[in-house]
Order: C-alpha cells, then structure tokens, then sequence
C-alpha cells in the first residue's frame, strides 16, 4: 500500500497474519500485541475526533499485526478501563442497568424524595455498600460484636452544615467550576436533593445563561429605535426581567432551563465533517478500483455574551484550535503568535486593543500570511426566543460578501439539552462595492449538502469573556 | 478611664477581651453594643455567645482581629464575592480539619460575620473541585446509596446542565 494515510481499501481480506500465536492464553502480551493495541487505541482516539480517515488507518494498521485485536483490547484494556471508572465514579458505574427501569423513573419526584434523606458513612467493613440491607444488618450487628468489626466512621461534620450554607457553596461552584457542582450532587441521594432539588439552583443557572442571551428581537426593537439600551426594560419584547416569563413555564425555573433555548459560552460549537473525495490510484497500484479519500474538516464556533462571536474552518483538529479561539487573540490565527490565551486573559479589553492597533502595521504583512484555515474570523450573533441563532460576519474570506448562518438550537441525543446547532441556512449578501454597484444585495445561497450540525464542548480554560 | 473593651464568653466559659472595632465585625455584635448603648460604650461591655466554643471563638477572633480594618465590599455584586480569589491569609487561617472548619463556619454563620462565613465556603468549595463524586464521597465519608438505575436516570436528566 502506498504511504498515503487516507486511503480506504476494501479491508478484512488481509488474513496473512495468523493471531494467538503471539498472545498466549495466560495473558501475557507480545510486544507486538501491544503495538497491535497501541494503534488501535489510537484509532479509537481519531475516530472520537471524527477523523474517519486517519481512525480506518490505524484501525488497519493494528489489525494487521493481530486480526484479533478488538478482542485482546477488550479483554486486555476494557476492564482497566471499566476499574479506572469506578475508581472516579462509584459503584454503579459500568454496571448493566435495566433501562425500563430507568426510563420508568420520574427524576424530580425521586429528587424530592430524598428531602429527609441523610447521608450514611462508608462502612469499612462492606466495601462494596452494593445491598443496603447489608449495611443495616452490619450496623445492628456493631451493638453486639464491636471487637470484630471495625469502626464506622461518622460522615464529614461538614455534611451537617445548615442548608442556607450548602446553597451558598452550591452557587460557588455553580459560577466556579460547574462540573464541580454536578459531581458533588451525584454522590448521594441527600447531596442529589441539595444540589439538584432545590429550585434556587436552578434560578441560580437560568439567570447565569439569560441574561447573557442577545435577542434577535431586542435588538430589532433597539435597532428600529434607534437607541443601544432603554430606560425601561419592560417595554423589551424579551423581557429582561426572568421572573416576568417564568409563569410561561409552570413557574419552574427548572423547567425553564430545560425549555427555552439558550447559547452556552464556556465552551465551543464544533461540527465535523467527513466527505468522501475521489483518491488517486497509487503509482504502480495493480488495483482496480479508484480508492476514495475521506476528507476531514472542522468548523469552530465560540460565542460571547456582548454579540460577538468568531469562527475558524480548519482541518486541524480541535485539540490545537480550541486553545486559540478566542476574540482577545490579536493575531487572528489559530497557530498565531500570541497563542497563550492566558496572555490576553489578564489584560483588558482596551488594553488588548491598544495592542492590536499598535501592532497593526506589523501585522498587515503577517495578516496576510495566514493561511485561509487558520484565520479567525469575527462575527456577530443573535438568538431568537424560538432558538433560532443568527450570526453575521462582515469581514468573511471574500471581500464583497457578508457572510449569513442561520442554525437551530437542539437538544443532543434526547439527553444533552441545548447541546446542539443544526443548519437552517447559509448564504452572502453582497456588500456595496461602488458608488453605482447595482449587484448590492444579491444573495448568494450556499450548499448545506456536506455540512453536519455543531456539538458544544466545554472547554475547562473558557471564561465567559476571554 | 481607659477605651471600653469587649468581653466575649464562649459557651465553656471562657472570656476573650478585644476592642469595640474588632467585635463589631459581628453583626450580631455590633447591634447588641449599639442597641443597649445608644450613647457610645463608657464602659466594658460582656456578651455571652452560647453556641461557640472558646477554641472556636479564639479562631473566629483571631480573624475579626485580622481583618479589623479590612473594608469588604458591599453587598451589591453576590457574583462577584462569590467568585473571588481566597486570600493568601484567610487560606493559612482556614488550614484546619473538617471539624473545626465546620465549628468555624457556624459561628460565622451566628455572629453574622458574613466574609469569614463566605470565606468558609469557599473553603468547603475548593474541597469539592476537580474532584470525581467517588474521590468526594472520601473526602465526606458518604456512601453511594443510589441504586445503579436511580443514578442513571438523575445523570441522564440533569448532567447536561454543568455544560452552559
């Protein structure tokens, strides 16, 4: 086969191999089972990136030195896997779950049923706490045979601490570190009920995501007003004031969040598309069939609470773009000279300005070196109250052009709310080029064909403005 | 005469002598000195605080006497409190077991002293972050009493909410 990485040949003819020969029954691994499973690994790696084509390269690679390592990968790296899970997750992860059960479950009432729930202490003496009951017997069983059990330790003082104070700690690491907030309120039924039961929490997250929204319908009113802000919020069609539309939503905040359609901003918006192009047969290929070529590129979306927004298409995958989107990166590129985002972090807006502007003519040259690919591009964006986004970018990669997206907010596998941007539309409008330019408005309407929709992923080092 | 003093009695018994600016960092404090003195101390002023014990109120003074003339800012952005960085002192003071910083923060809490209270909080957060539920349920000694369905379905729902 010729070097070239992305090419796809029918597969699974390749038998030349013979497997076990290497891996042996008692488990010990060849060194080249490990290489075997090192490019699987790999694979499956590129494959979550949605690199298609570099994924079935490797994949062939590492079946080619053991035709059976999907198997040894289980056998061998699954159960680390499933033990390194459980170490971070608890008991019941990676535990067969009976999913009508889980279906049958009506969360917020569970939730609520916890209300008197007290945390129970880890007893030493079952590791496992996988049956309740047990512990109970155990715990009658501590009156009569102290000696021969060791001590149940009471559960941290801190547990105890008044309700108002665990809400005040909640929305700490609600603003902090969110993740934070859900894995203290998954760790037991009491805990679910403190962090997930309460409805303060809940308008604690509605006001953190809407009031950073741009409605598409405030500032058609502002704009049609001619005025930035109003004295009077009232008068908005997208009353600022929450508590205003939450009688819209059962009077739930926690229904709200689950509802209405909001832009996240820690975090960014990436689509992946694979499309199939036509290869070329390697030279010398005794081959009769035209090889395809997978073609692999990503669109990057970030978004920010003041209307802005940029966005790069790149082929580079999102490990090296996500560091270096952000608006504060003065050198516009994704591989661009000021690549420490924590650089433009700690100076402010204006500061980052004075920097660009002084730097413009030096820049000019190295502006237009970037490559295509790598450029950041800087936008605008609104969100409509039926979750429609709207994003316009005036300085695209063709001059006469204001560049158009139209997408829809979605949910992501009917569990990731609001995780989702699909395509509505894509189009140009074309810029006044002249004086007397009669091709001024014509809009120009771009293929969806190969585009796929956006997933959001939350990126650890995003501030919601930086 | 010499400057009236404040003498706090902890609930053993035990009594701690410090100035007017240094007590009236509790709001509790502060209203009791200057309800029953409308006029100004002119003399020593002894206020009992049942629920705090003197090893805990020696700590809690220890802070009020720290921060005496530390201005806090005002109540108006909660976000903002909430989200800024733990000083380099209040971190050392606040190097205590769970126990005592339980103890801590109850008698913030009580007083009114609402800084060291927040503080305390903070504290019990940064315990929490980057931490995986099984490493927290160490940390709080508390057992998973989910059962594998129950924990799914409450992930299933609301884990998505961390992303915003």
């Amino acid at each position: 086969m010729s070097g070239a990485t992305s090419v796809i040949e029918p597969s699974s003819t390749n038998t030349k191999f013979p497997s076990g020969e290497d891996s042996n029954s008692n488990g010990k691994l060849s060194d080249k089972d490990h290489e075997a499973i090192r490019l699987f690994e790999k694979a499956i790696d590129k494959e979550a990136l949605g690199m298609m084509s570099d994924a079935v390269s490797f994949y062939r690679r590492a079946f080619r030195i053991n035709e059976q390592v999907d198997i040894l990968y289980r056998t061998q790296k699954v159960p680390h896997t499933i033990n390194k899970l459980r170490e971070e997750g608890g008991k019941n992860i990676a535990k067969r779950i009976d999913e009508e059960k889980v279906k049958k479950i009506n969360v917020d009432e569970l939730i609520e049923s916890f209300i008197h729930t007290e945390a129970i202490a880890i007893d030493p003496n079952n590791p496992d706490q996988d049956d309740p009951n047990h512990l109970t017997i155990k715990l009658v069983n501590l009156g009569l045979e102290t000696e021969t059990i060791a001590d149940i330790k009471p559960v941290s003082p801190l547990i105890h601490l008044p309700n108002e104070i665990w809400h005040n700690i909640m929305e700490i690491l609600l603003l902090t570190s969110p993740e934070s907030w859900f894995k203290f309120s998954i760790t037991c039924k009491r805990n679910a009920y403190l962090g997930l039961g309460s409805s303060n929490i809940w308008r604690k997250l509605c006001y953190l995501v809407y009031s950073n929204q741009i409605y598409e319908e405030n500032v058609l009113y502002l704009n049609a007003r001619s005025v930035k802000t109003l004295d009077d919020d009232d008068s908005l069609p997208v009353p600022k004031d929450l508590v205003k539309i939450l009688p819209q939503y059962n009077n739930s905040w926690k229904y709200m969040f689950h509802t209405r359609p909001f832009i996240k901003f820690l975090g960014c918006y990436i689509s992946v598309v694979n499309y199939y192009g036509e290869g070329g047969k390697a030279e010398f290929s005794s081959s009769w069939s035209n090889p395809v070529r997978t073609i692999t590129y990503y669109r990057y979306i970030r978004f920010y609470p003041d209307g802005s927004c940029v966005k790069v298409l790149s082929a580079m995958e999102p490990s090296k773009v996500v560091p270096h989107l952000s608006k504060y990166n003065v050198s516009n590129s994704i591989v661009g000279f000021v690549s420490d985002p924590s650089t433009t972090e700690s100076s402010t807006q204006s500061q980052t300005q004075t920097q660009s502007q002084s730097q413009t003519s030096t820049s000019r040259s190295h502006t237009q070196q970037i490559k295509e690919s790598q450029r950041i591009y800087h936008g605008k964006w609104t969100i409509s109250t039926n979750g429609e986004i709207h994003i316009i970018i005036d300085n695209g990669s063709v001059p006469y052009y204001t560049f158009h997206y139209n997408f829809n907010i979605k949910t992501l596998g009917g569990i990731f709310k609001h995780n989702k941007l699909t395509w509505g539309r894509y189009y140009a409008i074309r810029k006044k080029m002249s004086e007397d330019d009669d091709r001024q408005g014509e809009e120009t309407e771009f293929s969806l064909k190969n585009e796929k929709p956006f997933k959001f992923s939350r990126v650890k080092s995003y501030r919601i403005d930086n | 005469m010499s400057t009236p003093k404040i003498i706090i009695i902890s609930s053993d018994e035990e009594k701690f002598t410090v100035d007017q600016k240094v007590a009236e960092k509790s709001g509790v404090l502060k209203n009791m000195i200057n309800d029953l003195n409308p006029d100004g101390l002119t003399e020593d002023f002894v206020a009992p605080t049942p629920n705090v014990r003197g090893i805990v109120l020696s700590k809690v003074l220890e802070w009020c006497e720290h921060h005496k003339n530390t201005v806090f800012p005002d109540e108006d952005d909660e976000d903002a409190k909430k989200t800024a960085p733990i000083e380099e002192w209040d971190r050392s003071f606040f190097k205590v077991d769970q126990e005592m910083l339980y103890e801590i923060i109850l008698a913030a809490n009580y007083l009114t002293i609402t800084p060291l209270r927040d503080c305390g909080c903070k504290i019990v957060a940064e315990m929490i972050k980057e931490k995986s539920p099984e490493e927290l349920r160490r940390i709080f000694n508390i057992t998973n009493d989910f059962s594998p369905e129950e924990e799914a379905a409450i992930k299933r729902e609301n884990e998505w909410a961390e992303d915003r």
